[in-house]
């Protein structure tokens, strides 16, 4: 029996509200997980983390009815569940909040809560609206939430929306709420709201199982952590007890003495990703605007320089550098690069003058799935690689290999498709692509969202790698964390930026960027 | 979901001169190519068919025959590969190779030389093609709406200047180039498909531009964001598919000694059909022409065993609904991995047992 069995124990509470054991699953070659257990306490937030590929996605699609274990069993309240498809993991009682929302848009509030069982009034089989839209209400309510529920999804915030979906799942019998992700689109007020809320519902007895990247909010929320690694349990954490640090480093295998976050989470030093040396002005902007999301708006960016654009989600930052990068068209404004007037149309103009862009969503904007690692990589230098618009495959494969090397891509081969890799691996990938084209200035979007902590790490590590080397990088960010590591900050709020703070003026903890927040 | 992935081949990219990574040995191999060459085994198996139930079917002249028959819809494949992997589709090619009858046959009555009316039936085509294009990347109408409309106007346009029933092409020239010569002993027609089929070979696998077709249909955003000229390789492919239909209907005209309105009718949807038995996906990005050619042999081959022993011609669209279906399984829906997979479960169930 594990420790936190063991501490269920001591409580008096004999039977884990969900017991996993000995899961095995194997994937045509790869052996996903090796034997993983979990034992989750009734009425606890228990935090499950890992690495990227470490094997928490299968783990949380086996919960959830998704994929079927090809070993070990899994028990719910003491008994022993079959899950072959996620109704029956609903019906079980585990219901599953996924990063991505599963309602439907175009249906009301109160139809999405009650999907598949409407009440129906007797003895007419029709919906009886009114007992739906009570008891809608109610279960809201529950959540501190009140909304129409007459309205439709769609008309509502991101935080509304989720909160219609903890509302579904807690209106079926609910035994465990499985959240994947939830706080990875939600702007930090609401973010606090959700925790209160899910909080609430544990007081009330109500059993969690909460995955993220982001250690602050395992730690603020949950009360044990289980980290799995390679396929395999490696520790199981009371959160009172220890510190992200030691997550981390379960997490990795090893310490996390020295490196970029260690210093950043710790918070003492704060280290800086670009070498604080500039040189001219590369890229000025005077009166940039885009109608409805930034404000026309004026800066500088210099050679070698690190700029960092943060704020809430939804501020402008993105929006701000997908114009300096081409992605968008600016309503108003100029751009002037390296002194002359330049007109970004579309992103072959940005490109042209060795501006590259690293998208926020990288899966929709960022590669293209079924092509090979050396294509994606060569896909913005075609014709550095081609004579007379004939292609040299051998040449592109080598200088794929030599980047994917160099970057430490873990492929097996160039050849790879790139939908088969993990986020990490795909971000290197779309950055290689820019590394491929010799770009002067990279723009990254968010560049480290939905990327684990070592592949983070290496992110960083690249990024500071291209700034000592001469480039240039901004760095749009809603999280501080990054923020801090830039040379300059603007702090962006509502479209418009509204401060502009130095290395070494933002605290240790960004308590200056947050200041200028709201 | 990782691992299944890795287990199927991409779809092109390893092809070529890359083939020694792979893993697994024999077994391994065969189940990475299978996916890739079943359509070769599929159409050996035919004719293997053919030959047993006919005494007809392997003969030089019902050879001949079938390629003179498939050229035109192998063009016309080739046209629609380029659009489908793009992730379009071009439902205005039957009609425009109809109207390219029209057009070669109306130039012609009026006297000028073959070559001047050839020139400009190709240049009328592609110009419609280009409408095309330009309803799609700058009116934004999805590739599906537009097309179906041009189809719609192109029929319409050819009867107009048709005017009459139709119209006879009595120009030797012509005849001679697209349907009656012979370059090294082979058809025209057959020399016709050939340079197509091969050239669009080589510019789908070593191209700049096959490659960025590819990744338009791919990922168009993330083709724009890497600095490909989107719209306009969107314009040249719809106007190479609207070429390709004119370059169809030329052999057609030359075949039928006629330019008529009523031509090709339906002939986009065979050509759709061979394009996705030969394993595209009309989600785009995927696929290669020669496949799509082996896709319109495949169709051919079936149909005229189906003629040979007498099937008629009811029975036989039943048949070929099936044969699409069966084959866009095999092919596109990973049909041969899911079968493969339910074997190898089964036979695990059997060794564990219950």
């Amino acid at each position: 029996m594990n420790q936190a069995a063991e501490a269920v124990v001591r409580q008096g509470r004999p039977e884990p509200e969900l017991l996993a054991e000995g899961i095995v699953k194997y994937y045509p070659g790869v052996r996903a997980l090796n034997g993983v257990g979990l034992s989750v306490r009734a009425g606890s937030i228990h935090a499950l983390a890992g690495q990227n590929g470490a094997g928490k996605s299968t783990l949380v699609k086996i919960l959830s009815g998704a994929e079927i274990p090809d070993e070990g069993r899994l028990l719910l309240g003491g008994k022993q569940v079959h899950l072959h498809s996620p109704i029956d993991a609903q019906t079980a009682g585990i219901q599953t909040i996924y990063q991505e929302l599963s309602l439907v848009p175009e249906l009301s509030v109160a139809e999405n809560i009650f999907l598949g069982m409407l009440p129906r009034r007797a003895p007419v089989p029709v919906v009886d609206w009114r007992q739906m839209h009570r008891e809608a209400e109610k279960a809201l309510a529950r959540i501190g939430f009140e909304m129409d529920v007459r309205k439709p999804v769609s008309s509502f915030s991101v935080a509304e929306q989720q909160a219609v979906e903890l509302a579904k799942a807690l209106r079926k019998r609910a035994r465990v709420i499985l959240l994947d992700e939830p706080t990875s689109a939600l702007p930090p007020p609401d973010v606090d709201r959700l925790f209160s809320v899910l909080k609430a519902l544990a007081q009330e007895g109500e059993t969690m199982i909460y995955i993220s990247h982001r250690m602050d909010e395992l730690y603020e929320l949950c009360d044990t952590v289980s980290v799995i690694r390679d396929g395999q349990s490696v520790a199981t954490m009371s959160t009172a007890e220890t510190t992200p640090a030691d997550v981390i480093s379960a997490m990795l295998g090893k310490a996390l003495k020295g490196s970029i976050q260690e210093a950043s989470l710790s918070g003492g030093t704060h280290p800086r990703l670009g070498t604080g040396e500039v040189g001219d002005v590369i890229l000025s902007v005077q009166g940039l605007a885009e109608t409805g999301k930034v404000e026309p708006t004026s800066l500088e960016l210099r050679r070698g320089e690190v700029l960092g654009v943060t704020g809430l989600v939804g501020s402008g930052q993105s929006t701000l550098v997908s114009l300096l990068a081409g992605a968008r068209q600016r309503t108003s404004g100029t751009i002037a690069f390296e002194g002359k007037p330049v007109n970004f149309a579309s992103p072959r103009d940005a490109i042209r003058l060795g501006i590259g862009l690293l998208p926020q969503d990288r899966k929709a904007h960022g590669f293209v799935p079924d092509m090979s690692v050396a294509d994606n990589m060569s896909l913005a230098s075609l014709p550095m690689f081609s004579r007379l618009g004939m292609l040299n495959d051998r040449r592109i494969g080598q200088t794929a290999r030599d980047i994917a090397a160099r970057l430490e891509m873990r492929i097996s081969g160039v050849d790879q498709s790139m939908k088969t890799l993990s986020g990490g691996t795909q971000q290197k990938g779309i950055l290689a692509r820019w590394l491929v084209r010799s770009a002067r200035i990279l723009i990254c979007d968010e560049p480290t969202r939905g990327v684990d902590v070592g592949a983070k790490e290496e992110m960083y590590a690249l990024l500071s790698d291209f700034a000592r080397s001469g480039g240039t990088v901004i760095i749009a960010s809603s999280e501080i964390s990054e923020a801090v590591l830039c040379d300059r900050v603007l702090v962006m709020a509502r479209g418009r930026v509204v401060a502009e703070l130095a290395h070494d003026d933002v605290g240790s903890d960004g308590a200056e960027i947050i200041r200028h927040f709201a | 979901m990782n691992a299944t992935a890795q287990g199927e081949i991409p779809p092109r990219a390893t092809t070529a001169g890359n083939t020694a990574s792979g893993r697994g040995g024999v077994s391994g191999a065969l189940r990475r190519l299978l996916p890739q060459s079943y359509l070769i085994l599929v159409l050996v198996l035919i004719v293997i068919v053919g030959a047993l139930v006919s005494p007809n079917f392997l003969t030089v002249r019902n050879f001949s025959n079938v390629v003179s028959f498939s050229s035109i819809v192998a063009i016309l494949a080739v046209g629609q590969f380029y659009v489908i992997v793009t992730g379009g589709i071009d439902l205005s090619v039957g009609a425009i190779l109809a109207l390219a009858t029209v057009v070669v046959a109306l130039t012609l009555q009026t006297g000028v030389d073959a070559g001047i009316a050839v020139v400009f039936t190709l240049a009328v085509c592609a110009g419609f093609g280009l409408g095309n294009g330009l309803l799609v990347v700058w009116v934004r109408i999805p590739p599906f709406i537009a097309t179906l409309a041009m189809m719609s106007v192109v029929q319409g346009f050819s009867y107009i200047i048709q005017s009459s029933s139709l119209i006879y092409i009595q120009n030797q020239t012509f005849v001679t180039w697209f349907s009656d010569g012979r370059v090294l002993g082979i058809p025209n027609p057959v020399m016709i498909f050939l340079f197509v089929t091969v050239a669009a070979a080589i510019v789908s696998r070593y191209s700049t531009f096959g490659r960025r077709l590819y990744a338009i249909g791919g990922n168009r955003e993330a083709a724009r964001l890497s600095g490909l000229p989107v719209n306009r390789d969107l314009l040249v492919t719809y106007s190479l598919s609207g070429f390709l239909a004119g370059l169809a209907g030329l052999v057609a005209a030359a075949q039928l000694l006629q330019g008529s309105s009523l031509v090709g009718r339906g002939s986009e949807l065979d050509a759709i059909a061979a394009v996705v038995v030969g394993g595209a996906s009309l989600v785009g990005g995927k696929g290669n022409p020669v496949n799509s050619v082996i896709g319109v042999f495949v169709m051919a081959t079936i149909i005229n065993i189906m003629n040979l022993v007498g099937i008629s011609s009811e029975p036989q669209l039943v048949i070929k609904g099936a044969v699409i279906l069966v084959a866009v399984f095999l092919s596109s829906a990973g049909g041969v991995e899911r079968i493969s997979a339910a074997v190898s479960s089964l036979r695990g169930k059997r060794r564990t047992g219950p």
